[in-house]
């Protein structure tokens, strides 16, 4: 009996052990696997805290690395009216706490008062915004106990107005302008998340920090500018524009052995810092976006068409008559009245004379001419691809009239930009070739890898034996035209040409004129294109007043990137015969 | 071990004598001291293990004191981390702003320096001089700036007597005349003197 009773107690013991065994298992097995999901995000949502990481936005920087544009980090400084307004002398005791922090921010009590006080039941109110560490730490280290603080990432631009047409601005919505738009997949950072675990009393739990996915800083844009040569540049258009009263004026200057541009200058400009208080039409760069009639600049790519064809020299005899009439009656003339003048080609370029290349170029025929302004980069985007860039507009020989066949020989009936014209002389300067033009070096990454690099590919455009006779002639204008005596450098060789032209409004000639100078130097071995332009509200102005400036700007770029002098003379070539 | 073998055999013997009725004396031995002998050693058990547990538990106690005081010291040198990252960024925005060309040229021209209107070129490899082309100074010397920063307004300019304290306190300065002085011309005549360098 009592063994059986002792094995029925084991069995049953046994039994209820296997029982209560398993329904934890049982239960396991559900907590653990079938529940498994939806109770750890229950417990997650109760215990863990989502967080997003920032990544900073990447810093844009010169060729040498000088910041131009860089990310930093304010503060705003918030209140809770709430808390402060509770309890017994909380009024009291509030505006004191407000005087000692109107006092570090530079503020109104009174007013700060207001903002607190205005609607008491709130939890949140902004007391100042975006102020930086020496004000955010001064503040916190009041301890006043409603006052909370928010980071937030701003922009800052060093540099000012320096480049501030190129490197653009970010409003409250974003990039707005310039490289911080259109370079944007550089530069934007990727956020990243975290959580980490919370107390009873909502404070973090030391080492519960789990990063969920890691935030990736924006790339290092690298811009082909210098600042140093931008700044003078920079301030010498300034002048131009203030002595001249012009409407704009922009300045490029590109090296010639890869088409890189050095400096691009618009002015007025932007100061990236304070895009509020610009022009409307001074936020972007006109250099790039601003096609206009580039009048007798033009000149120096018909020279070079007719050089490359083998069709002229620089000593080609033609003979220029005053006026050119056309079949409606109309005429061709030049700037000056004249009898018929016996000019060779380079007498031709120096004196630009419209009715010297009207002739030599007619015996060419309307496509193959276009075509060649094509090669040299007319008509089209370049490389660079700036924010609302201009293709500028050579009209297809269709639609060119009688007039229109010999004007856009010498600059009027078509538009270009700026940078297109620099473009162009850099092809004549390196040897017939011309090169992508670039304004952005790379976009570096934080792994190391460089993307966004210079796109596109050099091409011929003329013969090299073409591009030194059109740079010689192109120097006659700087030894023996006639603003030679402002345009020369002692001690270096500089072939350039002068522009005039008049500015269509409406499909009318008015008062207004873009007066230019373009050209490189040392001549002998080209090493920086220059182009300078200005806007005019006026006809009384010639190129002649723009050449002081062309020529500072060149021996400014030739001093900076320390070109060595040429040691010899230019060429001497007939002008007439 | 020992235990488990001595009950086990009692609870079988019963049926034994049936099969052999002659039993022969079994070898139970001291089944009275038995208790004794085991009184002892139990109470050392029971010492050893609940003073062991006691050791278990101060041990597990003082290590996770110590690392939550581990974490909470990372804790404490993060918050500081985080505190000297920004305090190095917003020197080096400070910088930033210092070394803009405005401030820069500003602060040049406050202490009375020019530019350069006669830079010279030295070619290291033959020992030559060479003009360089100069910078037009267009009667300004760099204290007109038409170049905006509206970060800079309100920024202090250097105080001009630093430098000149500095060059007194120090070794004096030897000017040596400079070469092509004839060629060089003088920078404007309100502007303060400069220190003379070649």
């Amino acid at each position: 009996m009592r063994t059986r009773r002792s094995r029925l107690r084991i069995t049953v013991a046994v039994l209820a052990i296997f029982a209560v065994v398993s329904v934890f298992v049982v239960r396991l097995v559900d907590i653990q696997i079938v529940q498994a999901q939806e109770l750890n995000a229950e417990a997650l949502t109760k215990r863990a805290q989502e967080l997003v990481t920032y990544g900073t936005r990447g810093t844009i920087v010169d060729a040498n690395g000088a910041v131009l544009a860089s990310t930093v980090e304010r503060y705003d400084i918030t209140a809770s009216p709430r808390s402060a307004l509770t309890g017994p002398d909380a009024t009291a005791t509030a505006s004191a706490a407000l005087a000692q922090i109107a006092g570090v921010t530079g503020q109104d009590p009174a007013a700060l008062l207001t903002v607190l006080t205005d609607d008491p039941t709130s939890d949140f109110v902004y007391l100042k915004q975006g102020v930086t560490l020496d004000v955010f730490r001064a503040v916190r280290d009041l301890d006043v106990p409603w006052v909370y603080f928010e980071l937030r990432q701003s922009r800052t631009y060093p540099n000012g107005e320096l480049a501030g047409n190129l490197v653009g601005f970010i409003g409250t919505d974003g990039p707005q302008a310039g490289l911080e738009l259109s370079e944007d997949d550089c530069l934007a950072a990727t956020n990243g998340s975290a959580t980490y675990e919370k107390g009873e009393d909502g404070t973090r739990l030391p080492g519960s920090l789990v990063t969920t996915k890691e935030p990736k800083d924006g790339g290092t844009l690298r811009l082909t500018i210098d600042r140093d040569l931008q700044f003078f540049v920079q301030q010498r258009m300034a002048q131009t524009y203030n002595d001249l009263g012009a409407e704009w004026v922009t300045a490029v200057i590109m090296r010639v052995s890869d088409g890189h541009l050095m400096s691009v200058v618009d002015y007025p400009t932007v100061d990236p810092n304070d895009p509020g208080k610009a022009p409307r039409d001074a936020l972007g760069s006109r250099a790039f976006s601003w096609a206009y009639e580039p009048g007798s600049t033009m000149k120096t790519l018909t020279a070079a068409t007719l050089l490359d064809l083998g069709l002229v020299d620089p000593y080609t005899q033609v003979v220029a008559p005053g006026r050119i009439y056309l079949s409606d009656g109309g005429f061709i003339k030049d700037a000056w009245a004249h009898d018929d003048t016996r000019y060779t080609l380079t007498g031709a370029l120096v004196d630009s004379s419209n009715t010297a290349f009207s002739l030599l170029s007619g015996s060419v025929d309307a496509e193959t001419r276009r075509n060649y302004m094509l090669a040299f980069g007319l008509n089209q985007e370049t490389e660079v691809g700036f924010l609302s860039e201009s293709e500028g507009l050579v009209h297809p020989t269709s639609e060119w009239d009688e007039r229109t066949n010999y004007t856009v020989q010498f600059g009027q009936g078509l538009s270009l930009t700026a940078v297109q014209l620099a473009s162009a002389y850099q092809a004549i300067g390196n040897g017939g070739v011309r090169s992508p033009v670039a304004l952005v070096e790379g976009c570096e990454h934080g792994d190391g890898t460089v993307t966004d690099l210079p796109q596109g590919e050099e091409r011929r455009v003329i013969s090299e034996g073409a591009a030194r006779q059109t740079l010689d002639m192109m120097e006659s204008l700087v030894s023996v035209g006639p603003n030679a005596g402002t345009l020369q450098i002692p001690g270096y060789r500089i072939a350039a040409k002068s522009g005039t032209a008049e500015v269509a409004e409406n499909g009318v000639y008015g008062d207004k004129a873009v007066i230019s100078y373009a050209g490189l130097a040392p001549a002998e071995d080209p090493q920086y294109v220059v182009a300078v332009s200005a806007g005019i509200p006026s006809s009384m102005y010639s190129s002649t007043d723009i050449a002081g400036t062309f020529h500072d700007v060149m021996a400014q770029t030739l001093t900076t990137f320390r070109v060595a002098p040429s040691g010899q003379s230019s060429p001497s070539l007939p002008l007439t015969w | 071990m020992s235990s488990s073998v001595a009950y086990a055999r009692p609870i079988a013997r019963p049926e034994a004598p049936r099969i052999a009725p002659a039993p022969e004396a079994v070898p139970a031995p001291r089944p009275v001291d038995r208790p004794d002998r085991r009184a002892r050693p139990r109470a050392t058990y029971a010492v050893i293990t609940v003073m062991s547990l006691a050791v278990i538990f101060a041990a597990q106690l003082l290590l996770s004191i110590a690392v939550s005081d581990g974490a909470y010291q990372i804790t404490a040198l993060q918050a500081q981390q985080k505190e000297l990252v920004r305090q190095e960024e917003a020197l080096a925005e400070k910088l930033d702003l210092l070394g803009s060309t405005q401030h820069l040229s500003a602060n040049a021209a406050h202490l009375g320096m020019v530019p350069s209107s006669a830079p010279l070129f030295l070619d290291l490899s033959s020992g030559g001089v060479a003009a360089a082309p100069g910078t037009v100074d267009r009667g300004c010397g760099g204290a007109c700036n038409l170049v905006g920063n509206s970060l800079l307004t309100g920024m202090p300019l250097v105080s001009p007597q630093a430098p000149t304290a500095t060059l007194d306190a120090g070794t004096t300065v030897v000017t040596t005349p400079p070469v092509v002085t004839d060629t060089a011309p003088q920078g404007p005549v309100d502007a303060l003197p400069a220190p003379v360098t070649y």
